[in-house]
């Protein structure tokens, strides 16, 4: 499809919102908080900037850290996606922009001040993290530097992929304090404070720092967070209410579709089930998503058998190991003889237990296995209509899920074309709901 | 049915009584306690000192395939035999000891044959004398027990393992060299060098060459036919999978791989019929190998790993042995850990063994 074509569809979907001043509604949606006068005379006495790195803090985080002692903020930690949710059904699908809300709950201003303040360093020199994740990552800070300094410059120090043929497979992994730039650098500048010599591995050669402007930064992950937050604010405002409409989510809740005891027990199991319970669908929203849910419906009872198991003995998230439908293999994608095979990004997990959590699966105890509810078996019906693997195989591009930016506008089209479906497919089960009942009989067998 | 009755100048009772037992060179009195527990810990440390070690550091599976081809199949217990390097020091201290087994030292140790080891040991030093033993098991239990009753918790899955590795050495091994197994001794199977650099694959197909050179032992485990078939039902998908995981993987040790439905994420599964799905560690072993015996390649214009046509070869003459849910069907499924055979199974199992190598047989007697 052509992008002056992709252009007139966004502006078509997007005029829709005129009477509803969609200017002030985007503008609303992209700005972070703003700076009280309070937080403005705190004093920031340890760092005049800030340092920031990729990913979440081994330890200490700054959850537990008071404000003015954390140096190095962790953008995982401090930024989390903010999906559009203005407007109205009908305004549906549209293509809003890029945004992101702070995700600490506590102290952000002073974050905010930091940033807003000083010089800031960021740092991927040290970062287990694949590529896409570190993508993501200077698209934060990106945001963050023009959110609150427009037009000021950061100090990077980034990774360089290209020179490595092959990149490590390892899923994201927790950084070592030990080895934290950070820390070196502050001790190099002169601050105060103590650490351990046998934390810092100085045989590693330290990359210099460069300046870069936070357009340049964010540039090669642009396609895929317009699209990526397009899609999850359509599926936020369509997707999800058929999902509680057909699964009886609500009703469920009160009890019947539960987890079992042995995953409420482990606290990173139940907080998704119980988050989406509350209303934050943060992972069902997500691209990934349809993925799982089609490899779910195409699955052998062999891998949900395993698929119980592995959720059964993994202690944490990223450990359980989930292969579904010849279209995952241990949290890896791959869909086809040229279809890149997307590494694993460290997330499979928290889409089963959402799906769980909202009614679509089952923990079946006494059969040792994960099946469909009946409401997950009409969804499936719903949404078979919609065209997810087409929408999924344009998205294929490379092995890392870096999507070009020329394609962008071609896939905003793609976007609203697959939403447009979904809308015309739950209208017609609100219509009609009794013509997409599974026969059990066939259902089970 | 057997050949037991046959009669030979073979004297198979001798034969099987000789793998029953292992010799007693001294007598030498030890008051200590030794705990044996699952695994080879302890391996290196002096027995005389040692206050705890690995039933696999003392005891080394022995395999039963020295019979004339005429008495196979056969129905075996687990044979053992000293490691060579302990051999009559360990008799010597292991005399008058008092002995306790424990499960629970190393949850991730598989404890089956541990309890065949643990039981010969206790029966051949302290015949029908009870010791405190801890069992793994979905309740921690603990109780006393003579060697011969431990090893009875665990004795139709020593005796289905033994069996099925013996017959195989026999008969499955002539079938395999008639169709025309190459010489795994070969360095053939990356010519282009493709496998991942990694030092734990090196070490992987290394392992495998030197089964395959020595004795064939790999080829002749039940999980080795599970993978073939496995890779004979395989999707481009699971192929491609596998090549990216052997051509990119660091860690070997980790590799969980899925092929041909019956085999997901390192899992044995089988058709999904029988749960709870068993996992395994070692499944990527016996893709190496099929490399290594030449019944898998790496090809690099497909990037799959796939059935050579020898590998093909031998998948088709033996189709009739495919049975995905083998082991899985005999599991007892409230005993989740360690996957055990329960003791009124054993008849089924003996059935099944029979049968399957009867087949195996007049398949490869007709090669």
């Amino acid at each position: 499809m052509n992008s002056d074509l992709g252009a007139d569809m966004c502006q078509l979907h997007n005029a829709a919102f005129d009477h509803i001043e969609l200017n002030a509604l985007f503008e609303k949606h992209v700005a972070l908080p703003k700076i009280s006068p309070e937080d403005q005379r705190t004093k920031v006495y340890l760092n005049p900037g800030a340092s920031v790195v990729p990913g979440n803090p081994f330890a200490p985080s700054i959850h537990g850290d008071s404000p003015e002692y954390s140096w190095i903020l962790y953008l995982d930690d401090l930024l989390t996606p903010s999906f559009f949710t203005g407007g109205d059904y009908e305004n549906y699908p549209l293509i809003p922009p890029i945004s992101y809300k702070w995700k600490v709950k506590k102290g952000f201003s002073l974050f905010a001040s930091k940033v807003r303040d000083g010089d800031v360093y960021y740092d991927e020199s040290y970062t287990d993290l694949n590529e896409l994740q570190l993508m993501n990552s200077r698209e934060k800070v990106a945001f963050l530097v023009e959110s609150l300094s427009p037009g000021a410059r950061v100090n990077v120090r980034l990774k360089d992929f290209t020179v490595s043929e092959r990149p490590s497979r390892t899923p994201a992994t927790p950084r070592k304090p030990t080895s934290d730039p950070c820390l070196r650098k502050q001790n190099v500048d002169g601050y105060d404070f103590d650490f351990d010599p046998d934390w810092v591995d100085t045989t590693l050669e330290e990359p210099e720092w460069v300046s870069v402007s936070t357009a340049g930064l964010a540039a090669p992950i642009k396609a895929n967070s317009t699209l990526f937050q397009a899609y999850a604010a359509n599926f936020l405002a369509i997707g999800i209410p058929l999902i509680k409409r057909i699964c009886k989510t609500p009703k469920a809740a009160a009890g019947g579709i539960g987890l079992p005891l042995q995953y409420t027990m482990r606290p990173k199991f139940g907080r998704h089930y119980h988050s989406w319970r509350r209303g934050d669908y943060l992972w069902s929203a997500h691209f990934p998503w349809p993925r799982h849910f089609l490899a779910f419906a195409n699955s052998s009872l062999a891998e949900r058998n395993v698929l119980y198991r592995e959720l059964l003995a993994a202690d944490e998230l990223k450990d359980v190991s989930i292969t579904l439908g010849d279209a995952i293999f241990c949290g890896s994608f791959i869909g086809g003889r040229n279809a890149p095979i997307l590494r694993p990004q460290g997330y499979s997990c928290e889409f089963i237990l959402e799906m769980i959590a909202a009614g679509i699966i089952e923990v079946a105890e006494k059969e040792m296995t994960i099946r469909f509810t009946e409401g997950g078996r009409i969804l499936h019906n719903v949404l078979s209509s919609c065209g997810f693997e087409d929408l999924q195989s344009q998205f294929s591009h490379d092995t890392t899920g870096l999507i070009p930016f020329e394609k962008t506008k071609e896939l905003e089209v793609a976007i609203l074309s697959h939403f447009i479906a979904m809308k015309s497919a739950a209208k017609a089960y609100y219509a009609d709901p009794e013509s997409y009942a599974v026969d059990k009989e066939k259902a089970s067998a | 049915m057997t050949d037991l009755a046959v009669e030979q100048e073979f004297d198979l009772k001798a034969y099987l009584k000789d793998l029953s037992t292992i010799p007693l060179i001294d007598n030498t009195y030890r008051p200590a306690t030794l705990t044996l527990v699952p695994g080879s810990i302890n391996k290196k440390e002096a027995i005389e000192t040692a206050k705890s070690i690995g039933t696999d550091a003392i005891l080394f599976e022995r395999q039963a395939d020295k019979a004339p081809y005429e008495f196979y199949p056969m129905l075996v217990d687990q044979p053992y035999e000293w490691r060579f390097s302990r051999f009559g020091r360990t008799a010597a201290t292991l005399s008058n000891r008092t002995f306790v087994y424990d499960e629970l030292v190393d949850p991730k140790e598989a404890c089956i044959s541990s309890r065949l080891q643990a039981g010969l040991i206790m029966h051949t030093f302290q015949p029908g004398v009870k010791f405190p033993v801890r069992l793994r098991s979905p309740e921690v239990v603990y109780q006393t027990m003579t060697g011969e009753e431990l090893a009875a918790t665990a004795a139709v899955v020593g005796r289905f393992h033994a069996s099925y590795v013996a017959n195989f050495l026999v008969i499955g091994m002539k079938a395999f060299f008639t169709l025309g197994m190459v010489d795994p001794g070969s360095d053939n199977i990356d010519p282009l060098g493709k496998l991942s650099p990694s030092a734990s694959a090196a070490v992987t197909v290394a392992h495998s060459r030197t089964w395959a050179t020595k004795c064939h032992l790999w080829t002749a485990y039940y999980d080795f036919m599970s993978v073939l078939f496995g890779m004979k039902r395989s999707t481009m998908n699971q192929r491609r999978m596998l090549y990216d995981q052997f051509t990119t993987t660091e860690s070997f040790e980790d590799l969980k791989i899925t092929i041909g439905g019956s085999i997901v994420s390192g899992y044995l599964a089988g058709t999904g019929r029988y749960t709870p799905a068993v996992k395994r560690t070692n499944f990527h072993s016996f893709v190496a190998e099929l490399l290594v015996i030449g019944g898998a390649c790496l090809d690099t214009d497909l990037q799959e790993i796939r059935l050579t046509d020898f590998g093909n070869k031998v998948a088709e003459t033996f189709a009739a042995l495919d049975d995905q849910d083998m082991m899985l069907k005999w599991y007892d499924p409230s005993v989740c850990m360690p996957p055990n055979i329960p003791a009124d199974r054993a008849t089924y199992v003996d059935e099944w063994l029979l049968e399957y190598f009867t087949t195996m047989k007049a398949i490869a007697d007709k090669l």
